[in-house]
């Protein structure tokens, strides 16, 4: 998983904004689309010691989550990320032991998403992604 | 919900700072030779002890494929992005790596942010240049990719002497020219073919010179048809660059050497 990677693009993003608009920064909000499959809790973790450690900064971090929607541009069919989830255990996780987490790569490009899963009503990979990818900053707050 | 701020873009600048050159290899329509000129100049870069990264973002390359073996390579994760496998020398990354060979039918709307998403990702680290395969034409992919790197990237413009091809090539050049991309010349591909001596003109007498002048760019020079490709690719990468197209090639490496962004 990329939880560092992400949350050290989130400070880099964040000390620029900062420095553009020379605001003291309190908080900032994060929604996590729910196709990266971000372990929040890393996320979290990483952020803080990211924004302690390179900028000397302790701040308020909050993080959503986003639900997944994609829709089939064949049949018009909108479903949720659990609909599928059964799909992309049985392309890479078949013998995984209870508990384990199922590495897969669409959490790094959401959008793959349709080479390992179809439609769950017409079978079509021509999906599209509505909602609940990537990571990004919803606002930051500032003293 | 609106997406205040995209923290990729500063993710992909911080990445791109690590990359001394991007040159991307870009023309109006496929089959003009893109994936054959990426891949061989990114081996011949390597030969010269260049740190090389290749980076395919067109979905349907095989060539790539064939000639760096994508089947068997295998992507590492890290704390820090994925790291490309490095396949004869050099560092590569496709989205056909991701996807485990798959067929990758993404649709149009979310082209831009899978380009968006493997450039923030791949972590190349230190290069002395990063080769880009770009899909052919004028498509999200190609138009978002530009927008991303522009400010540090070099564009080659792929074309044959075939009308058809100069014709998009020359929207190409338009576009890239309106929207402040740096073109560091064209490069005419297939423009002869040597049998024996003799030079024939297959696809047409090469008009590439024509182009250039009359888009006020570099002309790069001309890549011969050569038949010895098929086998080479099936040889391998130290046949690939021991062929004629290859030497021709390396002669346009000079030239775009004090040419590169
Ligand atoms: N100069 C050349 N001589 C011989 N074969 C070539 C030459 N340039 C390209 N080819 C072949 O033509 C085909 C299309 O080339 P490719 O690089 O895949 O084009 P593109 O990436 O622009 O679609 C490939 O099979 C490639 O090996
Ligand atoms: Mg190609
Ligand atoms: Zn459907």
């Amino acid at each position: 998983m990329h939880e560092w990677s992400l949350a050290s693009s989130i400070v880099l993003t964040t000390k620029k904004i900062a420095e553009e608009k020379k605001v003291q920064v309190k908080g900032v909000d994060i929604v996590v689309g729910e196709l990266s499959q971000i372990d929040l809790e890393i996320l979290r973790d990483a952020l803080n010691t990211l924004f302690k450690e390179e900028l000397g900064w302790s701040i308020d971090v909050r993080i959503e989550v986003e639900k997944a929607k994609l829709k089939c541009n064949t049949c018009g069919y909108e479903f949720g990320f659990n609909e599928v989830w059964k799909q992309i255990k049985e392309v890479f996780c078949q013998d995984l032991e209870p508990g384990e987490e199922c590495e897969n790569p669409i959490h790094y490009v959401p959008e793959l998403a349709s080479s390992f899963i179809k439609c769950p009503k017409c079978g079509s990979p021509d999906l599209e992604i509505i909602s609940g990818r990537g990571v990004w900053i919803k606002s930051i707050r500032v003293g | 919900m609106k997406r205040l701020v995209d923290p990729r873009i500063e993710a992909i600048r911080n990445r791109f700072s690590k990359i001394k050159h991007t040159v991307m290899i870009a023309s109006g329509k496929g089959g003009v030779g893109k994936s054959l000129i990426a891949s061989t100049l990114s081996l011949i870069l390597s030969q010269r002890n260049k740190t090389v990264g290749l980076l395919d973002l067109d979905l349907h390359g095989p060539v790539t494929h064939v000639l760096f073996k994508l089947d068997e390579a295998e992507l590492k994760e890290s704390k820090d992005g994925l790291i490309p496998p490095v396949v004869n020398g050099v560092k590569v990354m496709s989205l056909g790596l991701l996807a485990r060979n798959r067929p990758t039918p993404i649709s149009g709307a979310n082209k831009r942010d899978a380009i968006r998403e493997i450039l923030a990702v791949t972590r190349w680290d230190s290069l002395d240049i990063l080769v880009i395969d770009l899909p052919p034409g004028t498509g999200d992919e190609v138009l978002e990719t530009v927008n991303l790197l522009r400010e540090k990237s070099s564009i080659i413009a792929i074309t044959t002497p075939s009308k058809l091809s100069i014709t998009v090539a020359s929207r190409l050049i338009d576009l890239l020219k309106a929207m402040k991309a740096y073109i560091a010349g064209l490069l005419e591909n297939m423009a002869y073919l040597k049998i024996n001596g003799t030079i024939l003109y297959p696809l047409g007498e090469p008009k590439g010179i024509e182009l250039a002048r009359e888009k006020r760019i570099n002309y790069l020079g001309k890549l011969p048809l050569d038949p010895e490709i098929p086998k080479a690719l099936e040889q391998g990468p130290r046949k690939l660059v021991d062929t004629m197209f290859a030497r021709e090639l390396a002669r346009v490496v000079e030239v775009l050497e004090g040419k590169m962004r």
